[in-house]
C-alpha cells in the first residue's frame, strides 16, 4: 500500500521534458517492428552482425 | 601433473572450467568451487521476474556436468586466498568453506598451481538501508529466487489494479554505484509489457529510477549509431522508446534509503526526494567476493591482490588519473594478477581500472557513478583466455604464449528485452565495439560506428530467446558445446 510520504513530482517532471522531446516512432514503424517477414531479415542481419563481432574482436 | 582451481560457476568461472578440461589431459585436475549448486542464465531472470518462465528454466545442478565432465566440484565458499601456500606446502591455496548440505560448514584448504577467480559479486544489498528482498522493502531479479518472489509481488500488485485501484512501480538501481543498468532497463520494460498485457497498463505508473546521467548510457557512456544516414545516439533512442510505452524516468539518482513502500534518494544536483511506490524492484551494487590473502607465514596480503573494492587487481592501469586522462590500453588483456603469475581474475571478479561512464559527484559529494558491465559476453570471453593461457603454460612451460582479451579490443552484445511472446515479444538489441571506448582508434565516439548498432523489434526477442536455449546448451556441455561462441 503506498505510504502517506507526499510525492515529489520535480525529477520526474524534469525527465517527462526530456523524454517528451524524442522522436516517437509512427504507426508504419511499429508494424514493421512486428512483421513477421521483416524481423526473419533483421534476425539474419542481427546474428551476422554478432558472428562477425565475434569472429573480429574476441583475441 | 597439475592442478587449477577455479572459483565460481558464473558464466566466467563455468567457461574456463570447462575448456580447461578439454584441453588438459586426465592426468591434470580441474577443481571447482561454487558455494552454489545451481547454474543459472541470469539474463533470463527477468522473465522468472514477470513470471514467464519459472526458476527451473534458468537453473540446472551443477554436479552431474561435472560428473560427466570429469571436473571436481566442490560446493564451497572461498574465504581466504594463500598465493605462496602455507608453512607445509609451498604451492598456492585457497581455504573454503563447505556450502555441501552434507558437509555444512566444514572447512578445507585446496591446493592448486594455477588459480581462477571468478567469484563474481556480491550483493551488496547493505549499501543501501532497506534494500533488497531479505530484510528490505524491495524486491530484486538478481537470482531466481529473488525473481520469482518478485513476479509473486508483481502479480499481486496487478490483481490490485485490476480491482481499479492506481499502482506505482518503480524498477531500477538501488544505488549511485550500480551497474547492469541494462538488466534494469529490461526488467521495467517487461513489467510495462505484462500491465498490457493484463489490460491494466492505464491504472499503473511505471517508473525507471537510475543512476545514469542520461538515458541510454548503460554504465558504457553511451553508444553512437549509424542510422539512415544521420549518426544519432543510444540516448535519444532509448528517450524515444520511453516514450513511446509511457515509463517516466528519474535520472542521476543514488538511493539512500528504502522505506516500506516509499524510496529516498538524492540527485546529481543535490536535491533530496521520495518517492512513494507500491511496487519496487531495485538492483543492489556489487562488491568483490572480500577474499582475504595471507603470505606463506600466514601474514594478511589482501591489499597485494585486491583492490578496496574487493575485486582482484589484474594488468590493468590502477594509477590514479582524471576520467579524461585514461585510455583504452590502460584496462587488462591478459587478467593475470602482477603479483602472483599463476592467479588470474575474470568476469566480475577483477578490479576495472576506472569507469567507463563519466563518474559525477554531488554537491553533497555523493557519487553517482554507474560501474563498468563485465558480465556476459565478455565474462565468458576473459574465463576462454585464462583458461587457454594456463593450458599454454602447463603444457609448454612458463614462458608459453599469453592469450589476450582486453575489454578495449572485444565487442559485446546485449539484447535487452522488451516483453516476451513469440509474436508480441520485442527487444532492444544492440551490439558495440569495443566495449571500453578506444578514442585513439575511433575519434569522436569512441567505437566503430560500422559495428556499433542497436534497433528495436520482435527480431531481438527472437534472439534473445535463441541466447537462452544456446548458452544453456553450452553450459551444459552438450556436443558441439564449444563451437558456440562466448
Amino acid at each position: 500500500m503506498t505510504s502517506p510520504t507526499p510525492r515529489d513530482d520535480a525529477p520526474l517532471i524534469a525527465a517527462d521534458r526530456v523524454v517528451g522531446a524524442a522522436p516517437l516512432p509512427t504507426e508504419k514503424t511499429l508494424k514493421a517492428r512486428r512483421n513477421l517477414v521483416i524481423q526473419a531479415g533483421r534476425f539474419v542481419l542481427l546474428n551476422a552482425r554478432i558472428m562477425k563481432m565475434v569472429l573480429k574482436g574476441h583475441h | 601433473m597439475a592442478r587449477v582451481v577455479v572459483l565460481g560457476a558464473g558464466v566466467a568461472g563455468h567457461t574456463a572450467a570447462l575448456h580447461l578440461r578439454r584441453k588438459l589431459g586426465r592426468d591434470h585436475d580441474v577443481i571447482v568451487v561454487s558455494p552454489n549448486a545451481n547454474w543459472n542464465w541470469i539474463p533470463s531472470n527477468i522473465w522468472v521476474g514477470v513470471g514467464r518462465m519459472s526458476a527451473e528454466q534458468v537453473v540446472f545442478p551443477l554436479a552431474p556436468i561435472y560428473r560427466r565432465k570429469g571436473i571436481e566440484h566442490h560446493q564451497a565458499k572461498a574465504i581466504a586466498v594463500r598465493p605462496e601456500g602455507d608453512a607445509e606446502d609451498p604451492r598456492g591455496a585457497v581455504d573454503v568453506v563447505y556450502t555441501d548440505p552434507t558437509r555444512v560448514g566444514e572447512e578445507a584448504r585446496l591446493r592448486y598451481d594455477y588459480l581462477v577467480n571468478a567469484t563474481g559479486p556480491r550483493l551488496n544489498f547493505g549499501a543501501t538501508e532497506g534494500l533488497g528482498p531479505d530484510g528490505g522493502h524491495s524486491w530484486s531479479v538478481c537470482t531466481a529466487g529473488h525473481a520469482t518472489q518478485a513476479a509473486a509481488a508483481l502479480a499481486e500488485v496487478i490483481e490490485v489494479l485490476r480491482s481499479g485501484r492506481r499502482q506505482t512501480l518503480v524498477v531500477g538501481m538501488g544505488h549511485g554505484t550500480c551497474t547492469c543498468e541494462g538488466a534494469a532497463f529490461e526488467y521495467v520494460f517487461n513489467v510495462d509489457h505484462e500491465l498490457r498485457a493484463a489490460g491494466v497498463r492505464e491504472l499503473a505508473e511505471v517508473v525507471y529510477l537510475t543512476n545514469e546521467f542520461e538515458l541510454g548510457d548503460f554504465g558504457v557512456d553511451g553508444m553512437s549509431f549509424e542510422q539512415q544516414g544521420f549518426r544519432t545516439s543510444s540516448k535519444l533512442w532509448t528517450e524515444s522508446l520511453f516514450r513511446e510505452r509511457n515509463v517516466r524516468a528519474i535520472l542521476g539518482a543514488h538511493v539512500e534509503k528504502v522505506e516500506p513502500g516509499v524510496v529516498h534518494y538524492e540527485q546529481l544536483d543535490g536535491t533530496r526526494h521520495a518517492l512513494p511506490f507500491d511496487f519496487a524492484m531495485l538492483l543492489p551494487p556489487f562488491r568483490g567476493a572480500d577474499l582475504v590473502a595471507y603470505d606463506r607465514a600466514g601474514a594478511e596480503v589482501t591489499a597485494a591482490l585486491f583492490a578496496p573494492s574487493g575485486f582482484m587487481k589484474v594488468d590493468a592501469n590502477y594509477a590514479p588519473k582524471g576520467y579524461d586522462d585514461w585510455a583504452a590500453e590502460d584496462w587488462p588483456s591478459t587478467y593475470e594478477s602482477p603479483a602472483y603469475p599463476n592467479v588470474f581474475a575474470v568476469g566480475i571478479a577483477f578490479a576495472p581500472p576506472h569507469q567507463i561512464s563519466r563518474p559525477r559527484k554531488s554537491p553533497n559529494g555523493t557519487v553517482v557513478a554507474p560501474s563498468p558491465p563485465r558480465t556476459g559476453m565478455p565474462s565468458g570471453v576473459m574465463g576462454k583466455t585464462a583458461a587457454l593461457t594456463i593450458v599454454e603454460r602447463i603444457t609448454k612451460g612458463p614462458q608459453a604464449h599469453t592469450h589476450t582479451a582486453s575489454m578495449a579490443n572485444m565487442g559485446a552484445a546485449c539484447v535487452a528485452s522488451a516483453g516476451t511472446g513469440l509474436r508480441t515479444g520485442s527487444a532492444a538489441a544492440m551490439t558495440m565495439f569495443p566495449v571500453v571506448p578506444d578514442y585513439a582508434r575511433y575519434p569522436g565516439s569512441g567505437r566503430s560506428l560500422k559495428d556499433t548498432i542497436g534497433e528495436i523489434g520482435l527480431a531481438g526477442h527472437w534472439l534473445k530467446l535463441m541466447l537462452h536455449y544456446l548458452f544453456i546448451y553450452k553450459a551444459k556441455a552438450r556436443p558441439g558445446w564449444q563451437f558456440i561462441p562466448e
